[in-house]
């Protein structure tokens, strides 16, 4: 919502863009590989990830233009990895808010800094803040380059039926309505997705009571890119506010309404100025502010049982509701976005069997679990569903005034990228390993030569150490590359590897499988195991 | 700890409860275990003592 005057796309720092509906229509009724639903961070990374497999895909939105407002604003370490991947790093590396701290008050004082894992040896710093338009913005920039994506604005997805080998979404723009049939369709239509609803299937799990208003302000004031959690602070006693930078001089105040307040007197022009304004004081900014732009969010867990329904993929919002706390709303939604990506795009090249796509579900629905059990931590934190819990938090908060080591209570969960160990794509450990990453880990971005492993990575990589093994084999694989680095470099050592060593690391840079010791054979049946192929199409 | 020992804990304690009155007196008692639970730096030992101190309440 903006202030009264303002259209909900008058910005105070962002000019949205207005785009058509389709005016050639000639082709709108043609048979596409992918489709995929809604434009927003997912659906173009989807997009993105497909043609960088040389995949064609058309994206339906039904909107004119990027989302109305800064939602997610917190974009993870792995995320960049994920852009660097698509090629459209650069404009997020100029334009975004790099950080790496988080600082904790109770009643004014500080109580915990905490340091989220870096350093210099890193490509890429732990999160970045950067408002939501943006983020479409140079995603959209990426994918309006690309001659593999359509993008059709003003177009609502008003059916989508099985058909056979695809289905067949019916759509409805100024211009019309039509159908036409996909061979598989991406669902990124956001936490309400129609598809969603269209296929008669409902979002699992817990709804919380803690509601959250989020709003933007536009201001000039001198503290560096760190987050501040204030917990019973004098603006709003025995309340929780979070507050971010973003770039533009706009600041992120996010604050708990409280039991009984309701979501429409809170989001009332002036009940946000006047809590706003509080915080602001709290905060000692004494000059003036600028309102851009506010919302209200409930902490919910809530997710699909399965993503996939038949030819449908569910990516994103549409799969998972997670809390705002853990910063994977966004984040997880891009790596579903990449994990299909790849996999549809190797199934539809012929170079992966459709099996493949039966980790999709595992992987991402198990990250989405894994947000839950944290974000159920960090939530009982910030909103006590219970008087033990209010009473043991702020026995905490009281403590961690005098003493530090109660402060790590207060600390969020350091969100790391999830491990597909229990994918059915990632292969047993080999024991002979003491060190490096695991199957299904990411695979650590170790420092090479003037830049970092990551940058050599392409497609389906063999990371080989050492000289001695012949892999002319795996070398003739089709999307597959052999990278060969010393036995006594840095990233050997990080890798706990030796002469012989070799790791497969996936598109997505999650490790399929390793082996200290191994013979080529062995390596070339690993794949067409993971890659879901019989032996004679290898 | 000696005999004496424990009954001074036992006379602050009961000075201290009444003194921080009846709002602050479940979170000064909660902030008191998570410091002494620090303090003896035994995890297991301090979840057997919350089950053993659980028993025996009035009208529990």
């Amino acid at each position: 919502m903006r202030p009264a005057g303002r259209s909900e796309l008058d910005s105070l720092y962002f000019t949205y863009p207005h785009f058509d509906g389709p005016s050639e229509r000639g082709h709108l009724g043609d048979e596409v590989p992918v489709a995929i639903v809604g434009a927003g961070p997912v659906g173009l990374t989807a997009a993105l990830t497909l043609a960088s497999e040389g995949v064609r895909s058309v994206v339906l939105e039904k909107k004119p233009t990027f989302n109305d407002g800064s939602r997610a604003i917190c974009i993870a370490r792995q995320s960049y990895y994920i852009l660097d991947r698509l090629g459209a790093l650069t404009p997020f590396l100029d334009k975004s808010l790099g950080w790496t701290t988080g600082r904790t008050f109770y009643r004014g004082k500080q109580i915990l800094e905490f340091q989220m894992p870096d350093s210099e040896a890193e490509r890429f710093r732990p999160m970045y803040n950067l408002e939501q338009q943006y983020i479409e913005q140079f995603l959209w920039e990426a994918a309006a380059a690309s001659p593999l994506i359509e993008i059709r604005w003003q177009s609502a997805v008003t059916g989508v039926a099985d058909e056979e080998d695809g289905a067949r979404l019916s759509v409805s723009d100024p211009g019309g309505d039509y159908a036409f049939k996909a061979d598989w369709v991406l669902a990124a239509d956001g936490a309400h997705s129609p598809v969603r609803k269209m296929r008669g299937l409902r979002l699992q799990g817990e709804n919380y009571e803690g509601r959250y208003v989020i709003a933007d302000v536009r201001m000039k004031h001198d503290y560096p890119t760190i987050r501040r959690a204030l917990f019973d602070p004098e603006c709003r006693p025995g309340g929780t506010v979070l507050v971010h930078r973003q770039p533009d001089n706009i600041w992120r105040i996010d604050y708990q309404l409280r039991d009984g307040d309701s979501a429409e007197d809170a989001t009332q022009e002036a009940e946000v100025r006047r809590n706003v304004e509080a915080v602001l004081k709290d905060l000692g900014h004494t000059g003036g502010y600028d309102l851009e732009w506010w919302s209200v969010y409930s902490a919910n867990t809530l997710a699909l049982d399965d993503y996939r329904d038949g030819r449908i993929f569910f990516i994103g919002d549409s799969a998972h509701i997670v809390p705002i706390f853990g910063v994977r709303g966004l984040n997880n939604g891009l790596a579903d976005a990449q994990n299909i990506g790849w996999k549809l795009g190797w199934v539809l090249n012929g170079r992966a069997g459709e099996g493949l796509l039966d980790s999709y579900t595992p992987e991402r629905r198990g990250a989405t679990l894994d947000v839950f059990a944290n974000a159920s931590k960090s939530t009982r934190f910030m909103t006590p569903p219970s008087h033990g819990w209010q009473v043991m938090r702020d026995a905490a908060l009281s403590l961690a005034l005098s003493h530090p080591y109660a402060g790590a209570l207060a600390n969020p969960r350091q969100m790391v990228p999830y491990t597909y160990a229990d994918s059915p794509v990632t292969l047993a450990d080999d024991p002979a390993f003491s060190a490096g990453p695991a199957p299904g880990a990411v695979a650590a971005d170790s420092p090479l030569e003037q830049g970092h492993l990551s940058e050599r990575l392409s497609g389906f990589t063999v990371l080989v150490f050492g000289d001695q093994i012949d892999l002319a084999g795996l070398e003739r694989i089709e999307g597959v590359a052999v990278l060969r680095l010393g036995a006594e470099t840095d990233v050997a050592r990080a890798y706990d590897a030796e002469e012989g060593t070799i790791y497969l690391i996936r598109p997505d840079m999650h490790v399929a499988a390793r082996w200290r010791q191994v013979d080529p054979d062995t390596v070339e049946t690993a794949l067409r195991q993971i890659l879901q192929i019989s032996g004679e199409s290898l | 700890m000696t005999p004496a020992e424990i009954e001074t804990v036992y006379e602050t304690m009961a000075e201290t409860i009444d003194a921080v009155g009846a709002e602050q007196r479940e979170v000064f008692l909660a902030k008191l275990c998570l410091a002494l639970a620090h303090e003896l730096g035994a995890g297991g030992k301090v979840l057997e003592l919350i089950a053993d101190c659980r028993k025996d309440l009035a009208g529990g």
